[in-house]
């Protein structure tokens, strides 16, 4: 059982996490039921469908901000900048996505939209057979649609 | 629920379902998230996009997903400008900083490009949430236009009685993001006879009507304060509130005021502002110049610029109208920066983004030029704006009209046919 203001997490694999409250509660699905629910904050809170590799990568990034928000005097704004820069900078396709689905479900908004612009960074100023092979989709149009779309938006191109 | 409609038909493609699956791609992803990644594409990439595949297409096109590519963009305007009014090529440009240095252009058609010019009487042109109105005062009735989608709804004044073509005409037109509406709000002021020779504009509001885009018809505003007679046709939209210089009367003179006026679209309420506070050393007086623009964070600035100083003043308070002196260019900045430098806007990363008259000897050296100044590193910075004739010192022989925009897919068909809540 975790001490008091610490609040255990527990990833799909099993593995727990046991972290500050103010830490997790940067989640919003988990401040709800904290705040709902007074046994999750003494018991184990489980994280579905997130495992501890990509939990591990959350509570990094929560902690990070949590501290920044009570301290601005160590952590400033330049700070936290470089850091979500290097955040995302050394994540694969796979972790994106996965941290993607995951700071979804667990509302933690300031992380969804880092991570959101990192992938359109990814996309802005490809041309679309380049977006095709970085994200692995299958081209489905029809030529003759394809020349539909060029004709709607002639600027573009 | 248009849009909801959309993803289930999308979520239950075939082609969709039947496809060969990887450990994870990106159309895995929950379409919620889908739709906010591509919301952040600045608007070439995110036409571009559409051709990646059927299900991109789909979102790229829906209702939804322009609001919310919009709000997004809101952060990071770009301009439309046009080239030569008297050059045969029919298209107006559009240039977005899209991160770091680099500028994206793109040039679109624009058939109607005589109904965008600036006059010296009155402005015929507007932008705001991604969307431009235009005022046509000879058929005296408004159009509102997406230049990227080609598309343009007109807006007759309505009651006629608006129109009267004697009148000083005054308009502007907001979006609003804390209610996602549109308004144009069109100002009349009367003429009145101070002698059998001798006429003035009157101070006075003469007729004032507003519009919601979407709504059926006009509605009349009224205005209780009495010296509220803008200065000229310019105004600054901050967040759905439309800021002027107001005329300076002669006790703004005595009180070394420059009177500001607004108009809250939200609210639908005026207000008259004293201005920044100058009982400093030196009062506003006519070799000072001093004009309005709009922060980064959606506040109102007031530039004040003479020979030996030139400073920009946000309003930080609006409760008890506090004005923070925010920049203060150095003597040095004063010294590099080019004669008549006029701010017109933000660019990225805080700096003040402004257009210059160039002056040279030889005719051909003639022309205009854009600098971005960055307070941080007190540094002016030649912006080169795509299409546009550069040469030294960014010098562009060939602008004649410049407005910042929002490029957005935001369709005006839609916003003005969807019936009001």
């Amino acid at each position: 059982m975790a001490s008091k203001g610490n609040l255990t997490l527990k990833s799909c694999n099993g593995k727990e996490f046991i972290v500050e409250e103010k830490v997790a509660v940067m989640s919003t699905t988990i401040k709800n039921m904290v705040d709902v629910d007074d046994s999750f904050a003494q018991g184990v809170i489980p994280i579905i469908g997130v495992d501890g590799k990509i939990l591990a990568k959350l509570i990094e990034y929560c902690k990070e901000h949590a501290e920044a928000d009570e301290d601005e005097e160590v952590k400033s704004e330049e700070y936290l900048k470089k850091f979500d820069e290097k955040f995302v900078d050394e994540l694969n396709l796979n972790d994106l996505y996965d941290l993607l689905k995951a700071s979804n479900y667990l509302e933690i908004t300031k992380l969804l939209n880092l991570l959101c612009q990192k992938v359109a960074s990814m996309i802005k100023g490809k041309k679309p057979e380049e977006i095709r092979r970085i994200f692995n989709i299958k081209n489905d149009f029809t030529p003759e649609e394809e020349e539909e779309i060029n004709r709607q938006n002639p600027w573009a191109f | 629920m248009e849009s909801l409609e959309l993803k289930v038909a999308l979520g239950n493609d075939d082609s969709y379902n039947n496809k060969e699956r990887k450990s994870t791609v990106l159309e895995d992803l929950p379409y919620e998230i889908l739709v906010e990644i591509l919301g952040w594409l600045p608007i070439k990439s995110a036409a571009i996009s559409k051709l990646t595949c059927k299900l991109w297409n789909g979102f790229i096109s829906d209702s939804w997903f322009a609001q919310v590519h919009r709000d997004r963009a809101i952060g990071n305007p770009g301009y439309l400008y046009l080239l030569s009014k008297y050059s045969t090529d029919k298209r107006i440009s559009f240039a977005q900083n899209v991160g770091g240095q680099e500028i994206e252009g793109t040039r679109i058609l624009f058939e109607e490009w005589t109904l965008c010019h600036e006059t010296a009487t009155a402005r015929t042109y507007a932008s705001s949430g991604g969307l431009v109105a235009l005022f046509n005062r000879d058929s005296y009735c408004y159009y509102v236009w997406n230049p990227f989608l080609k598309e343009k709804v007109k807006v007759p004044l309505n009651p006629p009685d608006f129109g009267d073509h004697r009148q000083q005409i005054w308009w502007g037109f907001s979006f609003s993001s804390l209610n996602g509406k549109y308004k144009i709000i069109h100002l009349s002021f009367p003429w009145i006879n101070v002698t059998k020779f001798h006429v003035k504009i009157a101070n006075h509001l003469g007729q004032g009507a507003i519009y919601t885009l979407g709504s059926k018809k006009w509605r009349t505003i009224t205005n209780n304060h009495t010296l509220l007679r803008p200065r000229d046709k310019g105004y600054v939209d901050c967040n759905g509130t439309l800021y002027w210089m107001n005329i300076r009367e002669k006790e703004d003179q005595k009180n070394k005021s420059a009177p500001i006026g607004s108009f809250d679209v939200l609210s639908e309420k005026f207000r008259v502002w004293r201005g920044p506070p100058f009982c400093d050393h030196v009062s506003i007086d006519i070799r000072d110049m001093y004009y309005l623009i709009k922060m980064e964070d959606e506040t109102v600035g007031f530039v004040r610029k003479n020979v030996s100083s030139f400073e920009i003043w946000s309003l930080r308070d609006k409760v008890n109208e506090v004005w923070i002196k925010e920049y203060n260019f150095l003597q040095r900045s004063i010294l590099q920066l080019p004669f008549g430098f006029i701010g017109i806007g933000i660019w990225k990363m805080h700096s003040l983004f402004g257009i210059y008259n160039l002056r040279r000897e030889r005719e051909k050296d003639r022309g205009k030029g854009f600098l971005a100044y960055h307070p941080s590193d007190d540094e002016f910075k030649v912006v080169n704006l795509p299409f546009t004739v550069t040469g030294d010192e960014g010098r562009i022989s060939n602008i004649c009209l410049i407005f910042p925009h929002v490029g957005s897919l935001v369709s005006p068909k839609h916003v003005i046919t969807k019936s009001e809540l």
